[in-house]
């Protein structure tokens, strides 16, 4: 573990490392490592350091860790738990406010119990961050299950760039994370090949008890279809809507996409502010589809 | 076997020094009940050594480093006959965790907790406060827990300067996207950070406008800095990210059509009305025009705006411009 560690890290964690000792008393120099995240090697160091302390007219802490479990006396003055810094008390209050709101409803009783725990160590900082779960970790949970059980899934499908709604029966491959979403890579039984969805858009999902087989994820190919858009207004909000950066000129966008549905809805939702160059099928099909869409208000 | 003194000086401390030093001075001003001067601390503690001002000068980032730490040092006066000697000390009280306990069931939702930052900013600042409050001394107790796996949004790369501002009252500044790509210098004295729809934001007094403002953090198209001193402002008592975030209720309604089997997001969202062979009718709410404009659009010919007026006159309009810019 390469971490970025300076002396006041170092000392902080000596400090804390006596209190967390002394309650622990005996605790094994691997299970010691894993709760502070620290390899073996780094908490050695930690531990040969903090040997080293104490006031000099008295005593020395007195620590034992050859023999692979910690022990420590003699070290009263430290034997305190230090109090939480607020960056700690933040990092705390939005993880609890993140499962606050993942619960599943059967766990309700929990929301009161983790309100009153923001409160008191919170202090009036709960107030100041507010967070919100990035996927429905009951989904998650459901996908882990099936690939940890080799479990196929039955799964109601939303595609938004094609207005679908599907039921398929997939065999989970992995859990991918890419640029704030969640993806299930699966082996698609309806359409009989790979296929990835997002978590979010899974609007059922329920664990099959028939067994999958071993299926190795296979490396897709990348988007093949390049666009090029260009952007008359509302600018900004064009940009993020097609997931690229804001420059600070020009107004044409070259984009590659596995989907020219997706194109054509985000550029038509647009309202006129895009517009596409190409490709030119994808252009005609924009123009019959607006114009059909103005002929329904006749 | 438990290592004496004698041991320890055979040992050759390099890489530690001052980490060892830092906890020896705050041992040292832990014991103390009187305040200690300067002079005491330099010939009682460990490592201090060299010139007089070089001393002094380790002395002082020591102070520092440990007050980042969040370790309040006390300065008082030593004794009235020695005006110009200060004195300094820690108090256990100040020092120590002030919650006393914790329930085994809220020692475990502190565990998950700390799982939601594992990979990402904040994991050892979770961390650390995760062993703080296990050196309490209390049992946790994960069984009693559902199966959870919530998963944050990762944040912005400056998050923990964000954090760390809010932490200490201190004003940051950075470069803001505006809705028309211009870039715009943004002071703000920050009062809360939060996610939202995926996107992490963080909200403060804007100097300038002299106005509560809220920023997008993935519209920042620079770095986040610190400005000033720590202790600049104060948070009002009644600001609530929660209430900043909140999504405006969705006061209008809209009257749509759908064709049969499709629209499924308008469909999810809007309350049935008439369900026809071809069509079905949809009450449908919302907050701004533009975005009904925006749902409705995606839907291309599967969905029509039957009321209100207005919006049913601008979608035609935006339907020929469509038209025409790509004929």
């Amino acid at each position: 573990m390469a971490k970025k560690s300076t002396p006041a890290d170092k000392a902080a964690r000596m400090l804390d490392l006596v209190p967390y000792i002394s309650s622990h008393q005996g605790i094994s120099r691997k299970d010691l490592a894993a709760d502070f995240g620290l390899t073996e090697a780094e908490l050695l160091s930690d531990l040969n350091a903090l040997w080293m302390c104490g006031d000099n007219r008295f005593d020395l802490i007195e620590l034992e860790f050859e023999s692979g479990y910690v022990s420590i006396r003699n070290a009263e003055t430290l034997n305190l738990v230090r109090s939480l810094s607020t960056q700690e008390i933040i990092s705390i209050l939005l993880g609890l406010d993140l499962i606050k709101k993942d619960l599943p409803e059967v766990r309700d009783d929990l929301v009161q119990v983790i309100s009153s725990l923001q409160a008191k160590l919170g202090k009036g900082l709960e107030h100041t961050i507010e967070a919100e779960p990035a996927v429905h970790s009951q989904v998650a949970i459901r996908v882990q299950e099936a690939i940890a059980q080799s479990k196929k899934l039955r799964i109601n499908y939303y595609t938004a760039s094609e207005d679908r709604v599907s039921t398929r029966i997939v065999t989970p491959l992995e859990l991918l994370h890419n640029e704030g979403n969640d993806f299930l890579i699966a082996f698609c039984e309806t359409s009989q090949s790979q296929r990835t969805f997002r978590i979010d858009r899974i609007r059922e999902i329920e664990l099959l008890q028939e067994q999958s087989e071993k299926i190795a994820p296979k490396v897709l190919p990348n988007a093949t279809i390049n666009t090029k858009i260009s952007i008359s207004r509302d600018f900004r909000k064009c940009y993020e809507s097609l997931g690229v950066d804001a420059p600070t000129s020009d107004s044409k966008v070259s984009l590659a996409t596995f989907s020219p549905q997706w194109i054509l809805r985000t550029v038509i939702s647009a309202g006129g502010a895009m517009t596409i160059a190409e490709p030119a099928e994808v252009r005609s099909e924009a123009a019959y589809r607006s114009k059909a869409a103005l002929e329904l208000y006749g | 076997m438990y290592f004496r003194a004698v041991d320890v000086q055979q040992k050759v401390p390099t890489v530690s020094r001052k980490s060892e030093r830092l906890v020896n001075l705050t041992i040292a001003l832990l014991a103390t009940k009187k305040w200690i001067p300067k002079s005491q601390i330099f010939s009682a503690v460990d490592g201090y050594e060299g010139e007089p001002e070089a001393m002094e000068r380790m002395f002082e980032r020591d102070k520092d480093e440990l007050r980042k730490m969040g370790i309040v040092i006390e300065v008082g006066t030593f004794d009235p006959l020695f005006e110009n000697e200060v004195g300094y000390r820690i108090r256990p009280d100040s020092y120590r965790c002030d919650i006393e306990s914790l329930t085994a069931i809220e020692l475990a939702l502190i565990s998950q907790a700390t799982q939601v930052w594992k990979g990402a900013v904040l994991d050892t600042t979770a961390l650390s406060a995760l062993v703080k409050l296990k050196s309490l001394g209390i049992d946790s107790d994960v069984d009693s827990l559902p199966g959870l796996a919530p998963r944050i949004t990762v944040p912005h790369d400056d998050f923990a300067t964000v954090i760390d501002a809010i932490s200490n009252f201190t004003t940051i500044s950075f470069t803001y996207i505006a809705s028309d790509l211009g870039r715009q210098s943004r002071v703000i004295e920050p009062y809360g950070a939060g996610t939202k729809g995926g996107h992490w934001y963080v909200a403060g007094r804007d100097i300038e406008k002299n106005e509560l403002r809220l920023f997008r953090l993935d519209r920042l198209d620079s770095r986040i800095e610190l400005q000033g001193k720590p202790n600049s402002y104060d948070i009002p008592s009644d600001f609530s990210m929660a209430n900043v975030l909140k999504s405006p209720e969705k006061k209008l309604s809209a009257t749509l059509k759908i064709r049969r089997d499709k629209a499924h997001k308008l469909r999810s969202i809007g309350r049935v009305i008439e369900d026809g062979d071809e069509w079905t009718t949809l009450e449908y709410p919302y907050l701004r025009e533009s975005e009904l404009l925006e749902d409705v659009l995606w839907h291309l010919d599967d969905a029509i705006i039957i009321e209100p007026q207005s919006a049913r006159d601008s979608i035609q309009r935006s339907l020929s411009e469509i038209v025409k810019s790509h004929g």
